[in-house]
C-alpha cells in the first residue's frame, strides 16, 4: 500500500528534477548519494576520490534526467552511471592490469570469510589489482555477464572469466594472509 | 559452489552498504550544476538570436523582393501619336476637365459682336436688352480655368466689377462657345449669354461651367458666321425669327435656333453669297418633308 506512493513520489522528484529544480534534486541526492557512494568506493580506495567520482556520476545524472524513460529502476540507473563513472575513471587512470599470479583455493578461507566484517571484506577488494577488482565487482557485486563485461572493459570473455577467477585466488590468499596476522601465525 | 559463496558473501557485504557523504558535497555538486546549466541558458539565448537574426533577414529580402515588384517596369506601351494640324491644336481637350471650373472674366476693348451660342450648341438671340448682355469674345482657357478676356456691351464700370471678380454662372445658364483662333493657347468664344437670372450671380466670384455643354461647344467649333452677318449685313435674330415663322406655318415644333445652328455648321462663304435664306428654307422644306414621310 505504501510502495505506490513512494514511487509517485519519486516520479514526481524526477520531473520536478528535470526542470532543473533544486530542491527536487537535492532530495534525490539524498536519497540515493549513501549507496551510491558505497558502489564508488568498491572500485575506488580514497573515500574522497570516491565522493568525487559519485559527485561526477550525479551530476551525469542530473543532466540527463530527461532521458531516464522508467523502463527500469531509478536506481539501477543511477548505479549504472556510478559504476561507469568509476570503469571510465580507472581504465584512464591505469589501463587494465591483467595478472596470471595463480592462487591456491582454499576451502577453509571460504568458510571464514562469512563472519568477516564489510570494511575487512573491502580491505581485501581494496588490495586486488585494478583488473581484478573490475571484472570481480561487476560479476559478483553488480551481476554482470562475462559478454557485459568484456564490452564494458573492451576485453575478450575469456579474458574476463580468467581475470575473475583469478580475483577469486586473491581474496583467498588475502583472507589467508588476514587470519594468520589476526591469529598470531607467521 | 564455494566459489559461488565468495561471490554471493561479498556481494551481501557490498551491494547493500551505504556510505554517508560529506556534508559539502551536495553544494559542489550544486555548484557544478549551476556551471553546467548556466552555458545552457547561454546556448539558448544564442540560438534564440540566430533565429530572430535569420527572421529578420528573410523579412527584410521579403520586404524589398515586394518593392521590387511593385517598382517593375510594366512593358510600355508605344504611343504614337497623330499629326496633328497646328491650327488644330487650339481646339483644347475638355476631357480631363472637372465639371466645375473657375471662370475669370476680365473686361478689355469691346471688340466684334459675337454670335451667341446656348449650352445645346444652339446660336439664340438672347432674350434680354443688348445693354444688359455679356458676351465675351476672347476666352482664354487655361487648364480647369477660363479668363475671359473682352467682355463687351457692357458698361466700364461694370466690366471693372467683373473684371477684378470672379463670377459663379449656373452652367445651364451659361452658353459658351469657343472658336479656334490662330493662337494656340488662347481660345475666343464667339459669345456667351447670359439669361437675366443668371446675371444676378454675376456679382458672385465663381462661374460654374456644365462641363459637357462646354465640351461641346469647344469639339465643335462653329465657323466664324457672325463675320459673314456682319459682311452680308444679315440680322441673326431677324433670320431666327423668320425660321420661327416658317415653322409655325408649316406646323412643326422644331427648335428654330438648332436648326439655325445646324445651317451655319454646313454653310460656307459661297452659300452665303448665293442666299443664306434658300439654304435655310430649303433646310426646313427638308425637315417638312421628313416629317411627312415619317408620318405616312
Amino acid at each position: 500500500m505504501k510502495i505506490i506512493p513512494l514511487h509517485n513520489q519519486t516520479n514526481q522528484l524526477i520531473a520536478d528534477a528535470i526542470q532543473q529544480k533544486r530542491d527536487a534534486q537535492q532530495k534525490l541526492f539524498a536519497q540515493y548519494s549513501p549507496k551510491m557512494l558505497g558502489v564508488c568506493r568498491q572500485y575506488v580506495k580514497d573515500i574522497h576520490h570516491a565522493e568525487d567520482l559519485m559527485l561526477s556520476g550525479f551530476l551525469k545524472v542530473f543532466t540527463n534526467l530527461s532521458k531516464f524513460k522508467n523502463e527500469g529502476s531509478f536506481e539501477g540507473w543511477i548505479r549504472r552511471i556510478m559504476i561507469n563513472t568509476c570503469i571510465s575513471y580507472l581504465r584512464k587512470k591505469n589501463p587494465v592490469q591483467l595478472t596470471d599470479q595463480d592462487y591456491v583455493f582454499n576451502d577453509q578461507a571460504t568458510q571464514s570469510l562469512e563472519s568477516t566484517e564489510v570494511e575487512d571484506i573491502q580491505k581485501m577488494i581494496d588490495g586486488l589489482p585494478i583488473g581484478y577488482k573490475m571484472v570481480f565487482n561487476l560479476y559478483a557485486v553488480e551481476g554482470y555477464k562475462h559478454a557485459e563485461i568484456a564490452s564494458e572493459l573492451g576485453i575478450t570473455e575469456s579474458t574476463s572469466k580468467s581475470q575473475l577467477f583469478k580475483a577469486r585466488k586473491w581474496l583467498q590468499a588475502q583472507y589467508l594472509q588476514l587470519n594468520k596476522t589476526a591469529n598470531g601465525d607467521k | 559452489m564455494e566459489t559461488n559463496k565468495i561471490d554471493k558473501i561479498v556481494k551481501d557485504s557490498l551491494q547493500s552498504r551505504t556510505i554517508q557523504p560529506s556534508s559539502s558535497a551536495w553544494e559542489r555538486l550544486s555548484d557544478q550544476l549551476d556551471v553546467v546549466e548556466q552555458p545552457k541558458r547561454i546556448n539558448w539565448f544564442k540560438y534564440a538570436g540566430y533565429a530572430a537574426s535569420v527572421l529578420l533577414i528573410i523579412s527584410v529580402a521579403f520586404f524589398m523582393n515586394s518593392n521590387d515588384a511593385s517598382n517593375e517596369i510594366t512593358p510600355t506601351e508605344i504611343v504614337t501619336k497623330p499629326i496633328v494640324d497646328p491650327n488644330d491644336l487650339v481646339k483644347p481637350n475638355f476631357k480631363s476637365v472637372v465639371p466645375v471650373e473657375t471662370v475669370i472674366v476680365q473686361a478689355e476693348k469691346p471688340t466684334e459682336k459675337k454670335s451667341v451660342i446656348s449650352n445645346k450648341g444652339a446660336i439664340k438671340k438672347s432674350p434680354t436688352k443688348k445693354s444688359t448682355d455679356i458676351k465675351f469674345s476672347n476666352v482664354v482657357i487655361k487648364s480647369s480655368s477660363i479668363v475671359i478676356a473682352e467682355h463687351k456691351q457692357v458698361d466700364k464700370k461694370k466690366a471693372k466689377q467683373l473684371s477684378t471678380t470672379r463670377i459663379k454662372i449656373d452652367s445651364d445658364a451659361l452658353l459658351l462657345a469657343v472658336t479656334s483662333d490662330k493662337e494656340k493657347k488662347e481660345v475666343k468664344s464667339t459669345g456667351i449669354v447670359i439669361p437675366d437670372a443668371s446675371k444676378k450671380l454675376l456679382t458672385k466670384s465663381r462661374i460654374q461651367i456644365n462641363s459637357d455643354a462646354l465640351l461641346y461647344a469647344v469639339s465643335n467649333p462653329t465657323k466664324d458666321i457672325s463675320e459673314y452677318y456682319k459682311k452680308y449685313n444679315i440680322n441673326r435674330d431677324e433670320v431666327l425669327k423668320n425660321i420661327q415663322k416658317e415653322l409655325q406655318k408649316m406646323n412643326l415644333k422644331i427648335d428654330a435656333s438648332t436648326l439655325l445652328t445646324d445651317v451655319e455648321k454646313t454653310i460656307d462663304e459661297e452659300t452665303f453669297k448665293r442666299s443664306f435664306m434658300q439654304v435655310v428654307k430649303g433646310k426646313v422644306t427638308g425637315l417638312a418633308a421628313a416629317f411627312a414621310n415619317r408620318n405616312n
